[in-house]
């Protein structure tokens, strides 16, 4: 038997559909299944040029690719990694992948072309995409060696790459920088070990976006079996927007607290000192009856004015209160402010006519004027000075406040220091506390706290140092430009 | 015998009504008026407080809570860990006396073994009757 006849046996009985080839093109033998794939008759191919199954779009060079096959021939898979295509006898175009043998039969040399049908395979292959691509979930999927196999339109998102700058390319160019060195052994680890996981355990794991910018991430990683060998899917969810929202949640709550506790505070504070000044005129009230009854008119007329005071002082107290408690409600837009008068101003007024025994020393190294929201500014300055001309120290022999400005990185710093006696390390501790009076020299203990407040909304921060017997000195730092 | 008295007080009204208070009501004798907490350790617990220190007349003392520098309640503080040291003059009945009816103050009263009674201000008759009563329990 001719060895050709074995062949024809051999293409019969065969599952997949294959033909064979001599050196000049033409189709020497077809089996069943190729004839049906490619839509032809049964032997109709037989003696026709290989090239009627070829595409139109590669006809033109495919006479040269299998004349260098024929030179060089080998046993080899066409198509891998690339589509492939054949020609049906009414022109439609079928996904192939081919198997290509060199066959030598009676001396003669063939090439063996083994067909696989695809279009199955790429349907679903084209599904799963599909599938992928619509999933938020960034998708990457990487080989043994750590390449990047395959990326879907989330991960292209994310990361800011486009699939081809992917695809190949080692999976650390989306991890951060100084894990970049270690990251492969935990890979080959997982490659090893070969079970889905969760990345980075409890510790906050983050990617890198192609500007360099750090992504927090959560990451699952799944070992792949696939055709190609095993693959690591790894499924990255961004969880920029949750932490953000984490971070305003905490900083509410945060805020939150501190009003809750400020409430409590004022709570505490208004059960002493709004009602003292109250029930000290139900008390004189009182005792006024008592004098009345007795005649005692001249007792009544002191008492009564004395409830007067005491009236006129607890509603300049509410007042107090309430500043403190609008502060941060009213907006005060930014005017150009010149420093020095206002501070001369300032100072005019507090100490009148009556300059004698205290010396104010300006050192301002800042360039007037200045946008600044003046009126609060000026409480603030006014309350401060108000304490440092109050507290003098007897036993010097001059009594001195100084006020010394600069601007430091966008912020004006402005230093109120007084030669006076100084405040305790304790009392340091509750200066800015609402209605705590240091001493009797003290007002209603509403006048740092005021500070505090007007200091903290204008974004600003007030620091205070102090030593007793020595001076104090309150350290502000204001911005001279808001934050957007 | 009539019960002597001293006030604690830096609002120079309170100590007025007091005064007032305690002079139309029979049963009070001496009372001595003092502006802080300061001078009210130095009187029974300084160096000059020595003297009366072994005087078991049972004094009564109205505290105010609420006072520049130092408070009533660190003033009572300080004179109990004076007495637990021995120092100072023991038979005091000291009172808490505050127009606040703050729930913090007074649980502190409470756990202020020096402290035997909450008075607030102003003085009526019915709590000039009580302060009469702890002092006779203390007495």
């Amino acid at each position: 038997m001719l060895q050709l006849e074995k062949y024809n046996l051999a293409f019969d009985i065969s599952p997949v559909p294959m033909l064979l080839v001599s050196g000049d093109g033409i189709i020497r033998q077809t089996n069943e299944l190729l004839d049906k794939l490619f839509q032809y008759d049964d032997e109709e191919l037989i003696g026709q040029n290989v090239d009627v199954l070829v595409p139109d779009e590669i006809k033109g060079h495919h006479h040269e690719l299998r004349n260098a096959y024929f030179r060089t021939p080998s046993k080899r898979r066409m198509g891998q990694g690339r589509d492939l295509a054949g020609r049906t006898k009414y022109g439609d175009t079928v996904p192939l992948e081919l198997g290509l043998d060199e066959v030598v039969i009676d001396g003669v040399q063939y090439a063996l072309v083994v067909t696989l049908d695809i279009r199955q395979r790429i349907q679903q292959e084209r599904q799963l995409r599909l599938a992928m691509d619509s999933t938020a979930s960034a998708m990457i999927m990487v080989d043994s060696g750590g390449a990047i196999a395959f990326a879907n339109h989330a991960a292209v998102d994310l990361f800011g790459y486009a699939e081809s700058e992917m695809l190949g390319n080692k999976i650390e160019m989306l991890v951060p920088q100084e894990i970049r060195r270690v990251h492969p052994v935990y890979r080959d680890s997982f490659f090893t070990k070969n079970e889905s996981r969760s990345m980075g355990g409890d510790a906050d794991l983050y990617a890198q976006h192609r500007d360099g910018r750090r992504i927090p991430v959560e990451i699952a990683l799944t070992p792949v079996e696939t055709p190609n060998g095993r693959l690591v899917m790894s499924t990255i969810i961004d969880l920029s927007e949750r932490r953000l929202v984490e971070q305003i949640v905490a900083k509410k709550s945060e805020e939150l607290e501190q009003l809750n506790s400020e409430l409590t505070q004022f709570a505490y504070s208004a059960s002493h000192d709004l009602k003292a000044p109250l029930s000290s005129i139900a008390g004189l009230m009182s005792i006024c009856m008592d004098d009345l009854e007795d005649g005692n008119v001249d007792e009544v007329r002191a008492n009564l004015l004395k409830c007067m005071q005491i009236g006129e002082r607890s509603a300049a107290k509410v007042e107090g209160v309430l500043e403190i408690a609008r502060v941060g409600r009213d907006g005060e837009v930014r005017e150009s402010v010149h420093f020095e008068p206002m501070i001369q101003d300032i100072w005019l007024d507090m100490t009148g006519a009556n300059t004698a025994g205290i010396k104010l020393v300006l050192n301002l190294k800042h360039l007037d004027p200045l946008m600044l929201q003046a009126q609060t500014l000026k409480v603030v300055l006014e309350n401060l000075l108000s304490n440092a001309i109050r507290y003098g120290d007897e036993k010097k022999d001059q009594h001195c406040v100084t006020i010394t400005t600069e601007i430091t990185d966008g912020s004006l710093s402005i230093d109120v220091y007084d030669n006076g006696v100084g405040i305790s390390v304790a009392n340091q501790a509750i200066v800015f506390d609402m209605f705590k009076r240091i001493d009797e020299k003290s007002g209603d203990g509403l006048g740092l706290a005021l500070v505090k407040k007007q200091v903290e909304r204008l974004g600003g921060d007030i620091t205070l140092s102090s030593t007793e017997g020595e001076g104090t000195k309150f350290s502000l730092l204001i911005p001279l430009e808001s934050e957007s | 015998m009539d019960i002597p008295i001293v006030i604690v007080d830096d609002q120079d009204v309170d100590r007025y009504l007091v005064k007032r208070n305690v002079a139309k009501t029979e049963g009070f004798g001496t009372l001595i008026e003092m502006e802080n907490g300061d001078k009210f350790l130095e009187h029974f617990f300084g160096e000059g407080g020595g003297d009366s220190a072994n005087d078991d007349t049972p004094i009564l003392v109205l505290m105010d809570v609420n006072m520049p520098g130092r408070s009533g309640f660190d003033t009572a503080e300080l004179a109990q860990q004076q007495l637990a040291e021995g120092r100072g003059r023991k038979s005091l009945v000291v009172m808490m006396f505050t127009s606040s009816n703050n729930f913090e103050d007074k649980a502190r009263a409470e756990q202020l073994e020096i402290v035997k009674g909450y008075v607030s201000k102003p003085l009526n008759k019915k709590s000039i009757q009580y302060i009469k009563e702890i002092y006779s329990a203390n007495s």
